[in-house]
């Protein structure tokens, strides 16, 4: 079942008391298992959409469906929504606090009816899939970690619910290639074995290789909701709105200024080789 | 915010000398606590207004540490309401008396507390953290004779009140993102209460450390030593304006106390 | 201003550098014989994973973490000297990675006035020079504004005005860009390109996105606190087993230029940039 937002509209008051709209008559419909990446410039409202998302904010008006039930009325029971919508802020590395990583990961299910056996095994469950080994770093401090460690160990404190929706923030900003692209698999893998993925993100190029629906944000209204493929081989309405198609698609829309009709479907890296190879192939079979 | 952010806007309350606008400020706050007589509140009221009308500062940024506090407001009038000992009581039960006197003592404590708060914050409102910084080293100065590094204290006082709405900003961030892991900071129970606000405080905690290492290496890699070693700010003189301003100040403060 | 950039004198000159952090009495290396020399002028990018050192690396070039064991000499200065070390700081500026943990004022041209104060530069001078760094930044006009109204590129900006108003003869840019929006990314490195064109002054980058590094003069690739490899990009990136063995993904189109390679199409010379590969596949065709 899905996450609904029917026409939601979202203010907050500035500094000097005006009102600032951050999100205006929004209506969007997430299901289960998808993998959508939510792209805009910094101040677009992003940010807000998935808080919205995650019940830590309340509309000013339209409602937030979770299964059905507005998430915002008084008697909803707010324990199952947090157990099913996991949200991961950015830089959830600075949220780690307890003092053993088993305990910091374990805090999601503090308030939860599992036994300790229950709870420690989730906990490894889910400090495995991030690509540690349980027995090793469990008794570690959070603190004693280096900065990608911390990020997986707080992501692994997301995961800990077994989420049916995860929503990430900035997931790999700051992160280097190995780290970023170790993490883009393991979501991937999560994605495909049924947990619904949502990411705001900058990285185009990650978007564009991993989401598979695309959500574009502008100035607090949504411009584009449409497949990756679709909306990334519009290129001139991404240039529009300042915003990056990623490399692969980049460049095959530079060749085909350049006279080499590259498809506008070559969004990934291998798709966008495999065009100019064959170009350049027929080029060869003509000359000769 | 309890603590204005500096509003660069060009209003004779701006202009002011920094160190005159802290003594102006200490001879205002003599006059509230002085004051007994509904003239008195009067004429403090119109000396704020007066003093926020010259501001040009938004109504709403200099009234926003009243609107935040409203329930501790109510808690003390109450405190006070309901604790003053009096001879004669209107209504009495155990260690609770309720009185006429009480009443005014509490409207009296809640006056004042706000009159401090909104005149603490337009003075951070109008002033610049490194005005301040320069105006606090120099009044602080007669301290030097007890050996304390007044010029060092002056740039902590600044940065910490410069840190204040990040660190605050950050710290909603936080509690969001421990909400969002199910954490529960309603609890009514004292002990949980307090346990419950571990994991706000302790990245809080955490994270001022790192911005407050980060700082002190960028201030180091810009050549800071110690404050003693800095270009010395103009002893400027001050002007008619800010020797009025201090003279009306001290006038308003013993008319406060003899009447 | 004198726009001929003499590229022969050595300003960075360090050999032997090793360093390692003590944890509560465990040490733990971070930087393992460096040899590094930087030319007036250059263009220097220093490339790795996170964890590779190059923090730490570039904390010496201004004295911020001394030099343990091995010689460093910056702009004629010995980094061990301690009493010369304010002199270097002026001399080598640096601009950090978090834009909101540099500021000391509200006010941005008080907070650009900061260094300049700290050398005690005459009172009646320090305006103009502010105004000047600001100017050279593109910020003019933001005198009165605090840092925190401002976008993540334009703090970087005003940050490296700070630096830039003590006139240093290097600047050391700490992954200024890793907190950034790609737009705030690609306003702080055209900055830091344009400057080092225009002012000849030397830049040290640190970064660990490869692309940022693609138009530096050299690239100094560290891996577990070992240079693994110093030349130009081209050298660099097209060295494949270099770039596997630190776990680095080279450029995109340096990826098509192998990829097309082991397919039996070769271009002339490997691009570096997406425009040069357009160029190159259009020679083809």
């Amino acid at each position: 079942m899905p996450i609904e937002l029917e026409s939601v509209s979202f203010a907050y008051k500035s500094a000097d008391g005006s009102e600032i709209q951050a999100l205006r008559d929004i209506s969007i419909k997430i299901g289960d298992g998808e993998f959508v990446g939510i792209m805009g410039h910094t101040g677009c409202g992003k940010t807000t959409l998935i808080q919205l998302m995650a019940g830590l904010l309340t509309p000013v008006s339209g409602s937030v469906l979770f299964d059905g039930l507005d998430i915002n009325m008084r008697d909803y029971d707010r324990a199952k929504l947090r157990e099913a919508v996991s949200l991961v802020f950015q830089f959830p590395e600075y949220q780690l606090f307890e003092s053993t990583v088993e305990r910091d990961v374990a805090f999601g299910l503090k308030h939860s009816r599992q036994s300790r056996d229950e709870i420690s095994e989730r906990v490894r469950w889910s400090l495995e899939i991030m690509g540690f080994d349980f027995d090793l770093i469990r008794k570690k401090s959070p603190l004693s970690l280096s900065g990608g460690e911390k990020r997986r160990v707080a992501i692994a404190g997301a995961l800990v619910t077994k989420p049916r929706y995860l929503i990430f923030d900035e997931p790999i900003a700051g992160l280097d290639q190995m780290s970023r692209n170790a993490f883009l698999e393991i979501i991937d893998e999560l994605n495909r074995e049924g947990t619904a993925v949502v990411m705001v993100s900058h990285n185009a190029d990650a978007i564009s290789e991993y989401c598979k629906r695309v959500i574009i944000f502008s100035d607090g209204e949504l411009v584009t909701d449409g497949a990756v493929k679709e909306v990334f081989s519009d290129i001139n309405k991404l240039e529009e709105l300042y915003l990056n198609a990623g490399t692969p698609r980049t460049i095959g829309h530079m060749l085909s200024g350049h006279g080499m009709e590259i498809s506008d479907k070559a969004t990934s890296y291998d798709e966008l080789l495999f065009a100019i190879k064959s170009k350049l192939q027929n080029v060869e079979r003509t000359l000769h | 915010m309890l603590i204005g952010k500096f509003v660069p806007i060009n209003s004779i309350i701006h202009r002011l000398d920094a160190r005159m606008k802290i003594v102006s400020l200490i001879f205002l706050l003599v006059a509230v606590i002085s004051t007994s007589t509904v003239y008195g509140y009067a004429a403090i009221i119109m000396v704020l207004t007066v003093i926020i009308w010259l501001s040009k500062l938004s109504l709403f940024a200099v009234l926003s540490p009243i609107r935040r506090l409203w329930l501790f407001f109510i808690v003390i009038f109450f405190m006070n309401a309901f604790f003053f000992s009096s001879d004669n009581p209107l209504f009495s039960w155990w260690i609770i008396s309720f009185s006429g006197e009480g009443i005014r003592q509490g409207i009296k404590v809640v006056f004042n507390v706000c009159v401090v708060m909104i005149l603490g914050n337009v003075l951070t409102l109008s002033t610049s953290p490194i005005d301040m910084t320069n105006a606090l080293s120099s009044l602080l100065t007669p301290l030097k004779l007890l050996r304390v590094p007044v010029e060092d204290v002056a740039m902590i006082i600044n940065i910490a009140i410069q840190f204040v709405p990040t660190i605050l900003e950050e710290s909603n961030m936080i509690r969001k993102a421990q909400t969002a892991r199910g954490a529960h900071f309603e609890s009514r129970k004292l002990r949980e209460k307090a346990l419950s606000f571990l994991p706000l405080l302790i990245p809080i905690f955490i994270s001022s450390f790192r911005r407050a290492d980060e700082l002190s290496l960028a201030m180091e890699a810009r050549g800071y030593r110690n404050a003693k070693r800095r270009t010395k700010k103009a002893g400027v003189p001050f002007r008619v304006l800010d020797v009025t301003a201090v003279a009306a100040c001290f006038v308003i403060c013993i008319i406060q106390i003899y009447i | 201003m004198n726009n001929t950039v003499h590229h022969n004198s050595t300003v960075i000159h360090g050999s032997d550098i090793s360093f390692s952090y003590d944890f509560d009495g465990q040490l733990s290396s971070a930087l393992t014989d460096i040899d590094i020399e930087i030319k007036k002028g250059e263009f220097v990018a220093i490339l790795g994973q996170n964890g590779s050192g190059k923090s730490t690396l570039a904390k010496h070039f201004n004295a911020l973490l001394p030099v343990q064991k091995g010689k460093l000499t910056v702009c004629g200065i010995d980094a061990k000297n301690q009493s010369e070390i304010w002199r270097l700081r002026r001399l080598c500026g640096m601009v950090f990675q978090n834009p909101d943990n540099q500021f000391v004022s509200s006010v941005i041209e008080e907070d650009v006035a900061f260094g300049l104060e700290n050398y005690e530069v005459d009172r009646e001078l320090i305006p103009d020079m502010v105004e000047n760094a600001l100017r050279l930044v593109g910020m003019s006009g933001y005198e009165k504004r605090s840092p925190h109204s401002l976008s993540g590129g334009q703090k970087q900006r005003v940050a490296l005005a700070g630096v830039l108003a003590l006139d240093p003869d290097i600047i050391v840019f700490d992954e200024v860009t890793a907190m950034l929006d790609p737009m705030g990314r690609k306003e702080i490195l055209e900055e830091i390109h344009r400057l080092n064109k225009e002012t000849g002054k030397t830049v040290v980058m640190i970064t660990h996105y490869v692309e940022e590094t693609v138009n530096a003069d050299k690239v100094l690739l560290l891996h577990n606190g070992r240079v693994a490899g110093f030349g130009t990009p081209r050298e660099i990136f097209t060295n494949t087993e270099l770039m596997q063995r630190v776990g680095l993904v080279s450029p995109v189109p340096v990826r098509l230029f192998n990829d097309l390679k082991a397919e039996g199409i070769c271009l002339k010379s490997c691009p570096l940039t997406n425009e040069e590969l357009v160029e190159e596949i259009c020679r083809l065709s």
